[in-house]
């Protein structure tokens, strides 16, 4: 390893999640040290993961104590140790497939508020990740859907679909995780629920991020009731992060009652709310705009962990309140 | 379009000095004479050569871009017809337009750029020289044609002069030229030269004392197979940079225009396949939005299978949709318009008024349907439903760095292009996505 190639470096506490790091430039190769298991003795704690092109995604080779004492062993998170493998360092690229593997585990949808899902395992997801559900028997019209999960509820086999309107409940279907949002921001986004009320208030299935002051429209087909608001043009005056809520300026005190359709209801177009607008907004001395021109797009790698306890012991993003260093850098082949 | 193209030169001192030297020490006789026949290309090239060193390309690219027109007032005398008096008599009035004699032009059309009436003034009894430098317009990357063959040391007028005298074609300094043999790097691979080892000769500097050892072609060569892998990357660089810009315009609808689901077809999925009462639809949310269409109507002809085509909106889509286009009612193909001439290149028929261009990178959701099917978005857009809005002043740059040789440092040379620009939606009622999977 050229050290003197190195393009990046930096640190983090770790908050028990995955940490995605954008760098500059693309990487050849990244050293992670989880200063606080080095000064521990916790045995199975990861201290340091070295991931280089050529090694597959999520790997790493890495040291650990392999006993309760400062001793250090080797091994890589593919192979594991103390019967478990290890989340190590993936490639990031935004602009590429966002769509992860297929799962097709789900046995049953809740009709709980929000819904639940159960499956076989969520280790590869954590909360606030977006899911996409396909084909739940009973519940066809959350096919197709994106939905944030597991702010609400999240087990190794369940999670909420935490912004979804109640539901009559479904049995088995799949999923699939959506890794990066559309590369444009402000995007459009599912609408699962409407107010009827003199500022609308909407409730949208994946984590939103819009902002007060952004301009926004309305598409509701009829198959969900609140036919009036279709194509209505509004400003958003308040947000909420914890329900996922804009409201916007739209009296719907007097519409037709918003209704998700129900599983019959299938084919439909989805109600939905996009950024438009020319307006603009002054903030900090720069211009925004309301509509889609920010380019979010950006490479990097992750550094995996888990919410298992024993996985993030021994992964590369650390447990909750780890202190981490990384490096990473550019190398010549040779 | 022809563009006029001044090249200077910092020779001017010394073939003053030469001139001089000639003038006062030589006799020039017939015998000379034929001497200054090989002397005058020699000093052409040699001017050329000077120009070659000096990062040709940032030379070329700034004179095309700023130099003023120029005219050739190089004097042109028959070959030894003048006499040294008249030399000597004249010698200022031949040498004052010397920097500026070196003027030609660049036909764009023809990407050449031709000297005609080069003369390099040197002495009255001097012919003129023909050359040639040919300029790829399209990549702004100048590719040397007929060129000089060797380079020469300037250690001074006399050893020059010698040289010539006993018909040698090229200034050796003792040692300062070599022949190894070495491995052809990337650029010369590319040029289809060679793939593996090739002569190479080992020159001195051009014009300076020092002896460095070049372990290249000579200059022309060099320069030649470089600007070849140049001419090629820019025009890739060119397709990548107008497919980035096409993939970022569509990632932007894709992001954000509204969306309506095929949903009379009958695979059984959500969204369906596409089918003529979808497009209806579409068309119908377009209209009432007071969009205006794109292209005109195609008027019917008195030709066997042909069918007029309305005005119509675009439905930008992907080619995975061709067949099932082909099942909708009401399509046309572009070889049944009435002129198929009218159509795009792109396009692959009408169904209403919608005239679709499909694309191999259109936009495509997958697993976007209920069963898991991957999802087509079809982007029908209405007249200036969205724009590319450059950016700082420009749209997009064609940077080149060259590599600099016989030195630890700056080894790497680049070649690329950035562009600043961000696409948006102008009114987004006059683009709609329709959504569609496969039948």
């Amino acid at each position: 390893m050229a050290y003197n190639t190195c393009i990046n470096q930096g640190y983090f506490t770790s908050d028990g999640t995955d940490e995605i790091i954008q760098v500059r430039s693309d990487v050849d190769w990244v050293k992670v040290v989880n200063l606080t298991n080095i000064a521990g003795t916790t045995q199975w704690a990861g201290t340091e993961w070295y991931w280089q092109r050529g090694m597959a995604d999520g790997d790493a080779v890495t040291n650990y104590h392999a006993a309760g004492t400062q001793a250090i062993s080797t091994s890589t998170c593919a192979i594991g140790y103390n019967g478990v493998t290890y989340r190590g360092v993936y490639l990031m690229d935004s602009s590429s497939d966002p769509v992860g593997a297929i799962d097709a585990t789900i046995t049953a949808v809740s009709n709980a508020a929000p819904p639940v899902a159960t499956l076989t395992s969520t280790e590869t997801l954590q909360p606030g990740d977006i899911v996409r559900m396909i084909n739940i028997t009973g519940a066809q019209q959350l096919g197709g859907m994106d939905f944030t999960i597991g702010n609400g509820t999240f087990t190794d086999t369940t999670f909420s679909l935490d912004y979804m309107a109640t539901i009559i409940a479904g049995t088995t279907g799949s999923w699939r995780r959506i890794a990066f949002d559309p590369l444009y921001y402000p995007r459009k986004r599912f609408v699962s629920a409407i107010t009827a009320a003199a500022s609308a208030v909407v409730t949208l299935t994946v984590t939103h991020g819009y902002t007060i002051g952004q301009k926004v429209r309305f598409t509701i087909p009829a198959a969900y009731g609140m036919v009036q608001m279709d194509g209505l043009q509004g400003t958003i005056t308040a947000i909420s992060t914890a329900n996922n809520t804009v409201t916007v300026d739209i009296n719907s005190a007097a519409f037709t009652a918003f209704a998700f359709p129900l599983t019959a209801a299938v084919p439909f177009t989805h109600a939905l709310m996009t950024p438009v607008g020319e307006a603009t907004e002054i903030v900090a001395g720069k211009v925004t705009l309301d509509d889609a021109v920010y380019n979010t797009g950006y490479i990097g790698f992750k550094l995996g962990t888990s919410a298992t306890a024993a996985i993030a012991l021994g992964s590369a993003g650390g447990s909750n309140g780890d202190a981490i260093k990384w490096l990473a850098g550019k190398s010549f082949n040779v | 379009m022809p563009t006029r193209i001044k090249f200077t030169t910092n020779f001017q001192t010394f073939f003053t000095n030469f001139n001089s030297f000639c003038v006062r020490n030589c006799v020039l006789t017939n015998f000379i004479g034929k001497c200054f026949s090989k002397l005058n290309h020699v000093f052409t090239m040699l001017f050329f050569d000077g120009q070659v060193w000096k990062n040709l390309f940032a030379k070329i690219k700034k004179s095309v871009s700023s130099c003023d027109p120029c005219i050739n007032r190089a004097f042109i005398f028959s070959f030894g017809s003048p006499s040294i008096a008249c030399g000597i008599n004249s010698i200022k009035c031949i040498h004052n337009p010397f920097n500026k004699n070196g003027v030609g032009i660049i036909n764009l059309e023809t990407a050449t750029m031709m000297f005609s009436d080069f003369s390099i003034v040197i002495s009255s009894c001097l012919p003129n020289v023909k050359t040639s430098l040919s300029v790829n317009n399209s990549s702004h990357v100048s590719q040397i044609g007929r060129f000089v063959n060797f380079s020469y040391k300037l250690v001074g007028a006399f050893v020059i002069l010698l040289s010539l005298f006993f018909h040698v074609n090229s200034f050796h300094s003792n040692d300062s030229v070599k022949t190894i043999h070495c491995k052809l790097n990337r650029a010369e691979r590319l040029s289809g030269l060679d793939p593996s080892y090739g002569v190479c000769e080992s020159l001195s500097s051009r014009g300076n004392l020092e002896r460095e050892i070049r372990r290249v072609f000579p200059a022309s060569n060099e320069v030649t197979k470089v600007t070849e892998c140049l001419n090629e990357a820019a025009k890739r660089l060119g397709v990548s940079l107008r497919a980035t810009e096409d993939q970022l315009t569509r990632d932007m609808l894709a992001a954000t225009a509204s969306f309506i689901n095929c949903t009379a077809g009958v695979n059984g999925d959500n969204p369906t396949e596409i089918t003529r009462t979808d497009v209806d639809t579409v068309v119908r949310a377009l209209l009432n939005n007071d969009a205006y269409t794109i292209l005109d109507n195609i008027e019917g002809d008195d030709k066997f299978g042909t069918a007029p085509v309305r005005d119509a909106y675009f439905a930008l889509a992907s080619t995975q949709l061709s067949g099932n286009l082909d099942a909708v009612v009401g399509f046309v193909h572009k070889n049944q318009y009435p002129a198929p001439k009218d159509a795009l290149r792109s396009e692959w028929g009408s169904i209403g008024n919608l005239r679709f261009l499909l694309s191999s990178a259109g936009s495509m959701t997958a697993s976007g349907s209920n069963l898991g099917a991957n999802v087509y978005n079809i982007f029908c857009v209405g007249m200036e439903a969205f724009a590319c809005i450059e950016q700082d002043g420009y749209s997009a740059q064609f940077i080149y760095r060259p590599p600099i040789y016989d030195g630890p440092l700056a080894l790497n040379c680049s070649v690329g292009y950035k562009f600043a620009e961000v696409p948006r939606i102008t009114n987004d009622l006059w683009v709609i996505n329709l959504r569609a999977t496969l039948a």
